[in-house]
């Protein structure tokens, strides 16, 4: 089994735009984790003039409030990814446990979720944060991250619900029950190596939608208010007018970060959908 | 005198679809059979006849609603319920199915697929050992070992899947086989030689077997009875020349004259 | 069954040396390759095969639904005296569709319009065909209906409403309304229960027995069901013809290895069938059809035949007439 999960990686890795979508991500990571630690710069604080344009003294300039937009940038990819990855987390749990309950259970656990599932297809996580926004004058991150990790399953729950069904009417369970298999052997050693794939796409996907669901909300003022995140500095940006300005330096880095962020995991996913859907 | 093995009594299965406006749909009505050692039996009938429930009620994939199925006298529902009950009895009761492509997980080697059974064996083999029964069921079945072990599904054709599918049957040798429709997804040359491996487990190993088909032709070819389904009830039974020459039921005798032959024509 | 009025010479069809292949990123498959195929009076051809010997192929090139990755790359394709390759498609589908040759396919759903109810899927069809009005068209399809025994009420209902059955009779009273010459059948009742395959194939030799078309070819893996309508059998491997006869002819006594095997394997209710497959099992075929890709060298067939020669693996047998009417492509039946 090792050396089946390695041969797949192994053919994964050949599809270029897997490793040129992974090389891209991986590259983001290092310097979101890697950069604040060296650059000890802070972001918050105002250490300069305002709208000083990148050179020696401040690498990418300083911003409205005369902050470092560097240290921002490092700071903001960082507490981009932190997001993502919350969300995607509570996400992911949500879709995939909600999921093949569903689907295992059948009857009233179906319907239940499934209705919940349509319920929260409704409510975009806009309407939940402007709620919020309405009650907390300070949010942070995370408040952020759990509300688009919750308002984001419903779709991928039905994903899952479906595969597991699939899976479980397939003739080769009963044919694993036949040979003796516990239930536990059938999850890991049938359920699991097909939904795989599906888990991962569907992590970058998350990942992906979560970090400019951020941007999104940050951008209109709901999102966060206190730690830095790409799409905090994208709203400071556009309330202090930046771009009319000419003020080019808070704007760019970010949007292309953002961009080269979702690129690539929607490469990774496509490649990995690509790869184990030719079966 | 044969004795028998199997016997089916009074086996009844009724869905009920709905969560609140319940509707009953009575997808096996109260049949009675038996199969007796080394026999080749055919549940023949149309979809929505019953057999395919019948078959997964047999290898205990699918609770009845009522009724009995005792196999060597130990009621399966009733005396079987543990771990290592249900080991004994898959061991001696196991099934081929149709669909070569669904019958298998695309993500295991064939070599994990056969390796799989071993779990019904109460003996303790090493490895080596059951790679060499392995490779000797699969070479029983036509198929080069090399060439398949290491393969997975999809680098295999239908007819070779198929193929393993009875290996694996060669490998456990249950008293019992239940094939539901082993052939009718497989092109018309291949099915005589899947077919002749049938025979070759009762020939051997006296393997009783119960063919679930809807193809009158195949079942006339294979079983030593044949039992006609019609909604869920058995209509008929016979040895082939009786339900050929002779057959009573009407419905039996509808099937009859809708099957295509190739000694009469409907139309002149 | 043959009944010619004399002096009246027909070429239905004539097709010579047809290749068709599709060309895909895994490679050039072969599907037809080297066909001849001349029918020149009032005659039911079955062309059986397995899965993958090309007849679906065929199918489609002789009624004219070749789409990339499809193309014909050889052949022309004469009917009614008519050479159809010099025309564009557009032409085909005015004048030669639904009028010289009509194609029924495995499921009428593929057919059928299934938002439309009947009635308005036949005057779709045949305007764009004729130049008849609405009316005249409505009296054509009820005069036909009656005569083939089907209900009229079904011209008002959408094709969903219909049984299989039903559906697929209706589809031959609309595909052969303006009398076309050559019907093509492919696998028409694959798809039914055992039960309505019956009707309709009745209803298929009701419409050659009025003459409402002077031919058919019924392309089919089913040979039980072949043979229930066909006046001689085709047998397809690996793209290619290797045996023709009349069906008695063929049931009884094929000559090619290949169709022994297919022919005596047919399981059928009949008792006999345990003698006939001892036939079929001399023929021992192992192995599988080969890939249209890479078809096997000389004699499709050479790596699966217990009686290859020399000559099978290096040369391609050509298709000669042992009897009257009666051919077959293989080096046994070669005189030296």
């Amino acid at each position: 089994m090792i050396s089946s999960i390695s041969s797949t990686i192994i053919r994964l890795f050949r599809i270029k735009k897997f490793a040129i979508g992974l090389l891209i991500l991986l590259v983001v990571l290092f310097i979101g984790i890697v950069g604040p630690a060296i650059y000890e710069v802070s972001p918050t604080r105002t250490i300069g003039r305002r709208y000083v344009p990148p050179g020696e003294k401040y690498p990418l300039g300083t911003d409205a409030l005369g902050r470092d937009v560097l240290a921002q940038f490092l700071h903001g990819i960082r507490g981009s990814l932190y997001v993502g990855a919350i969300a995607s987390a509570i996400s992911l749990s949500l879709a995939i446990f909600l999921g093949t309950i569903a689907a295992v259970f059948g009857g009233l656990v179906d319907k239940i979720v499934m209705t919940l599932s349509e319920i929260l297809l409704l409510i975009p996580s806009i309407l939940l944060m402007m709620l919020l926004a309405a009650y907390l004058p300070e949010r942070s991150l995370w408040i952020v991250a759990v509300v688009i990790g919750i308002t984001s399953w419903a779709g991928w729950c039905r994903g899952f619900r479906s595969r597991t069904l699939s899976i479980l009417s397939s003739e080769f369970i009963n044919l694993a029950i036949l040979s003796g298999a516990s239930r536990l052997n059938i999850i890991i050693r049938d359920i699991v190596p097909i939904i795989a794939p599906y888990v991962l796409a569907a992590f970058a996907m998350l990942f992906s939608y979560s970090i400019m669901a951020e941007v999104g909300l940050t951008l209109v003022g709901v999102g966060m208010t206190k730690d830095v995140t790409l799409g905090l500095m994208l709203y400071v940006a556009q309330i202090y007018a930046n771009i009319s300005q000419g003020i080019w330096w808070t704007i760019v880095p970010p949007s292309i970060t953002v961009t080269l962020i979702f690129l690539s995991l929607y490469m990774i996913a496509t490649s990995i959908d690509e790869l184990f859907s030719y079966r | 005198m044969s004795k028998v093995i199997l016997e089916v009594k009074n086996l009844t299965k009724v869905y009920r679809i709905g969560l609140i406006r319940q509707k009953e749909i009575v997808a096996v009505n109260n049949i009675n059979f038996n199969v007796k050692e080394g026999e080749i039996i055919s549940l023949v009938g149309e979809s929505g006849s019953g057999k395919t429930t019948t078959a997964r009620i047999i290898l205990r994939l699918l609770r009845p609603t009522s009724g009995n199925v005792l196999f060597n006298g130990k009621d399966i529902w009733v005396d079987i319920g543990n771990k290592k009950e249900l080991k004994w009895y898959w061991r001696n009761v196991n099934g081929v199915f149709q669909d070569p492509y669904s019958s298998f997980n695309p993500t295991h080697t064939i070599r994990f697929v056969m390796l799989r059974t071993f779990n019904l064996f109460d003996e303790e083999i090493d490895y080596d050992t059951k790679i060499n029964m392995i490779k000797e069921a699969l070479k029983e079945v036509g198929l080069i070992p090399e060439e398949i072990l290491d393969k997975r599904p999809f680098e295999l054709s239908g007819g070779m899947r198929q193929r393993v599918l009875i290996a694996r049957i060669f490998l456990i040798r249950p008293k019992l086989v239940i094939a539901d429709e082993p052939t009718s997804m497989i092109d018309a040359t291949l099915r005589l030689s899947l077919l002749d491996l049938f025979l070759k487990l009762r020939d051997e190993f006296k393997t009783s077997q119960i063919f679930i088909t809807h193809d009158l032709g195949l079942a006339t070819y294979i079983s030593d009875r044949i039992l006609v389904m019609y909604k869920g009830e058995i209509v008929e039974e016979g040895i082939p020349e009786e339900i050929l020459n002779k057959p009573s039921h009407p419905y039996t005798k509808k099937l009859l004259e809708s099957v295509p032959k190739l000694y009469s024509k409907w139309l002149t | 069954m043959n009944s010619l009025a004399i002096g009246e010479i027909m070429s239905i069809l004539d097709v010579r040396n047809f290749r068709a292949y599709y060309f895909t990123k895994a490679g050039t498959v072969k599907a037809v390759d080297g066909v001849n195929l001349s029918i020149d009076k009032k005659t039911i051809i079955g062309i059986v095969g397995e899965s993958g010997c090309g007849k679906s192929t065929l199918a489609k090139a002789l009624s004219f639904n070749v789409e990339p990755p499809l193309k014909i790359v050889k052949g022309d394709i004469v009917i009614d005296g008519i050479k159809i390759n010099d025309m564009t498609t557009d032409e085909i589908r005015r004048k030669i569709l639904g009028i010289k040759v009509a194609l029924i396919p495995q499921s009428a759903m593929n057919a059928l319009v299934p938002t439309v109810k009947i009635r308005s899927f036949i005057k779709d069809v045949l305007k764009e065909k004729t130049g008849y009005t609405t009316l005249e068209i409505f009296e054509l399809a009820v005069k036909r209906f009656k005569e083939l025994n089907l209900p009229i009420e079904a011209l008002d209902m959408y094709p969903f409403e219909l049984s299989g059955g039903m559906r697929q009779r209706v589809l031959i009273a609309i595909a052969t309304l303006l009398n076309p010459s050559l019907l093509i059948a492919d696998e028409p009742t694959s798809a039914l229960d055992v039960s309505t395959q019956k009707m309709v194939l009745e209803t298929l030799y009701d419409i050659y027995r009025r003459g409402l078309v002077k031919s058919i070819i019924f392309i089919s893996h089913d040979i039980a069901t072949v043979r229930q309508i066909a006046d001689e059998i085709v047998v397809m491997y690996a793209g290619k013809f290797v045996e023709k006869g009349s069906t008695e002819e063929m049931i009884n006594e094929p000559l090619h290895p290949y169709s022994k095997g297919l022919i005596f394997s047919i399981l059928t209710p009949e008792l006999i069938v345990r003698e006939r497959v001892r036939k079929a099992k001399e023929v021992l075929l192992k192995g599988e059809p080969p890939s249209l890709i890479n078809p096997p060298s000389g004699c499709r067939f050479h790596p699966r035949c217990p009686y290859a020669m020399d000559i099978c693996r290096r040369e391609e047998p050509p298709m000669i007439e042992v009897e009257r009417n009666r051919f077959v492509s293989c080096w046994l039946y070669v005189k030296r």
